[in-house]
């Protein structure tokens, strides 16, 4: 998504006025000279000033550019595919917890598959195994703490 | 003082060996497949290698990309599809051979190539690294804070179209550098009350998000395909040994420009293998009365050593001062840290068994590409039958999988997401992103030396030019800004009078931005 230079560069601005007024809030110990907000508001002055050039030189020189361009698609339902992934990790960050790992990637992966042309009779058993040998490599196998879910009273006998 | 038999007992471990030929295969494959870049095969190992010993660790990396390099070259020249931007910039002469009927030569050229680029790499990466350290054990905070200044200016500089672009990706990488405690007192800054942003953001997610999310992103727009016409390859081996001679100044100059291109910070194999490309046709136009196919050659292993020999030069600054050559020693810098083996110059005097063992599997991996990647050209037509539908969504559970490795919190995979949709959005308006990558890497410790030098000095500035080496450091870097500022104006001027005249042309040269 291309999005105007005067817009871009004033949300850097904008974005640099805060870290300013943030770093201006912050009090070191009193007999530092140079306290945590020195160098933050070296930064925030440094993004109005490159932020303020970006937007000058936008509003400068394209004038009859749109604001906003939506990036060239292929094929249809790409916006969904698009969509899908940032809700795919939407979904593990808030269901991950209860459903637990395996369940959870099974989800995410079959319905990923559906979206992508594949039928869910044929995508729901390879999803399924998919997540149970991410499982089996990375908990059972290198011991990372992957949410269990229901099965946690059992993980025991799951981590090799 | 390191011994030949340590290092030898570190290499000897049949454990090593397993892991450095199963990451070479995920190499081949992830580099093979267009669209899949060496860099996302890093991201995707992220999870694996923090199991792992250190040396088998970093080996895992430096193989598999090493091998998603060369293997780039495969699509390239049988489908016109670069694997990984990395070979781009000689996939049209590359695709001409095989449509010649020359298949078999194209391939072999830019294996062979490949092989002998990343292996001169290794030896200049193996004896300058630590001269170099030797000089920076008499580093103060001074030379550190030019060291890194210098660092971020270069990856503006080559990186992108747009100073001030690359200086805006900059500034917002510094700026998240300053989440969590700060260097000097360890008060908590921009952490609003997030107990997860207290240790600062962690680079990983953030790495993961900025590279491996937003491809997946981009990628979403087009349908999948890996289905292609497949030509027959032929003989790729025969001759080779005459070839490498017949071309041996243009493969010294590719893998020149390479180790040099990829020890500056933020460029990568990408930008290495333009410039080579760059450098080989100016060279070819200075000869008379060349032969077309030889030339053609000549391109493609001039840039095919450059793109692999800029993995082994981006070790230079990664291992010496910390300072990441390119995206993939960015990753490798963290996985460094988290294994306990900090880079910087004592790593050469703590840890010289591991370092060395480390150059050395450069050479292993080098090697190895030899019969591996004659096997992966062999087997290409199995690879391209993986059906494509299953690959984004796998990789986004490893990315899942990877983002949450980091720490172990589930605020890894919301800082993923995050990043992921920041560094869509950052790639489509043309902000790269490798300066911000370099900001968020070096910005504790450009603070963290900045306010050390300030303090020393009673905030008295002269304090950064009054040491001999920092000063010289310091004069270069505030000499090149100067230079390039009145290069863009002298530029922008002449631009101006040309616009009564004329439509200014539509600029052709590559961006890059430092992606491989």
């Amino acid at each position: 998504m291309k999005i105007h230079d005067s817009i871009t560069g004033g949300i850097f601005a904008l974005f640099g006025v805060f870290m300013l007024v943030y770093a201006a809030g912050l009090h070191g110990a009193r007999h530092l000279a140079y306290g945590p907000g020195f160098f933050p508001s070296l930064i925030g002055g440094g993004l109005v000033l490159i932020g303020g050039a970006v937007a000058w030189n936008g509003l400068r020189a394209g004038r009859r550019e749109p604001l906003a361009e939506l990036p060239a698609v292929s094929g249809k339902g790409a916006w969904l595919r698009f969509a899908a992934i940032p809700s795919a990790i939407l979904f593990y960050v808030l269901a991950a917890d209860t459903l637990g790992f395996v369940l959870a990637a099974a989800v995410i992966l079959a319905a990923l598959f559906t979206l992508a042309g594949l039928k869910l009779r044929h995508g729901a058993p390879v999803a399924l195994a998919v997540s149970v040998l991410f499982t089996v490599f990375f908990a059972s196998l290198l011991h990372m703490p992957l949410p269990w879910g229901p099965l946690r009273d059992v993980s025991g006998w799951l981590i090799w | 003082m390191v011994t030949i038999s340590s290092v030898f007992s570190l290499l000897a471990d049949g454990h090593l060996w397993l892991v450095l030929l199963a990451s070479a295969v995920f190499g081949l494959f992830m580099g093979a497949i267009p669209g899949l870049t060496a860099l996302m095969a890093t991201a995707l190992m992220v999870p694996i290698v923090m199991f792992m010993e250190p040396v088998p660790a970093i080996g895992a990396i430096i193989t598999a990309s090493a091998m998603a390099i060369f293997a780039g070259d495969i699509p390239g020249a049988l489908m016109r599809m670069p694997g990984t931007p990395a070979s781009a910039a000689y996939t049209d002469d590359a695709y001409s051979l095989t449509m010649a009927g020359k298949a078999g030569l194209s391939l072999g050229a830019g294996l062979f190539s490949s092989v002998v680029g990343g292996l001169l790499s290794a030896v200049v990466l193996a004896f300058a690294a630590p001269s170099l350290a030797e000089v920076a054990l008499h580093f103060s905070s001074v030379e550190y804070f030019w060291l890194g200044v210098l660092g971020v200016s270069c990856a503006i500089v080559i990186g992108g179209s747009s100073i001030l672009k690359g200086l805006l990706s900059l500034f917002l990488g510094l700026a998240l550098a300053m989440v969590g405690m700060d260097p000097i007192a360890g008060m908590p800054r921009f952490t609003f009350g997030v107990p997860d942003m207290l240790g600062g953001l962690s680079l990983i997610p953030v790495l993961i998000g900025l590279f491996a999310i937003s491809e997946l992103l981009r990628g979403a727009f087009f349908e999948v395909s890996t289905a292609a016409r497949r030509p027959a390859i032929g003989q790729i081996c025969s001759g080779m040994t005459r070839m490498l001679w017949n071309h041996r100044f243009g493969l010294v100059r590719g893998s020149g420009i390479g180790t040099l291109i990829g020890a500056l910070p933020g460029a990568g194999a990408d930008v290495a293998a333009w410039v080579s490309y760059a450098v080989e046709r100016r060279v070819q136009k200075g000869r008379r009365g060349g032969d077309k196919e030889f030339e053609k050659v000549e391109r493609i292993m001039s840039s095919g050593a450059a793109n692999n020999a800029a993995l082994g030069g981006a070790y230079i600054p990664a291992t010496v001062f910390g300072i990441p050559g390119d995206a993939i020693t960015a990753i490798v810098i963290s996985v460094m840290f988290l294994k306990g083996v900090n880079p910087g110059p004592t790593i050469f005097i703590n840890n010289p068994g591991v370092i060395y063992a480390i150059f050395s599997i450069f050479f292993i991996a080098n090697l190895l590409m030899i019969p591996l990647g004659l096997a992966c050209i062999r087997a290409y037509g199995a690879i391209l039958n993986v059906p494509a539908v299953f690959i984004s969504p796998v990789i986004l559970l490893f990315c899942i999988v990877g983002a949450f490795s980091a720490d172990n919190v589930m605020f890894g995979v919301v800082l993923m997401l995050v990043f992921g949709l920041v560094g869509y959005v950052m790639e489509s308006n043309e902000i790269p992103l490798a300066p911000a990558i370099l900001g968020l890497i070096l910005g504790p410790m450009l603070e963290q030396n900045f306010m050390t030098t300030m303090m020393k000095a009673n905030g008295n500035p002269v304090a950064f030019f009054d040491r001999p080496i920092g000063g010289t450091l310091g004069v270069i870097t505030l000499g090149a800004w100067a230079l390039v500022l009145l290069l863009n104006l002298a530029a922008s001027r002449s631009a101006r009078a040309k616009e009564g005249q004329e439509e200014a042309l539509p600029s052709t040269s590559p961006r890059a931005n430092g992606s491989a």
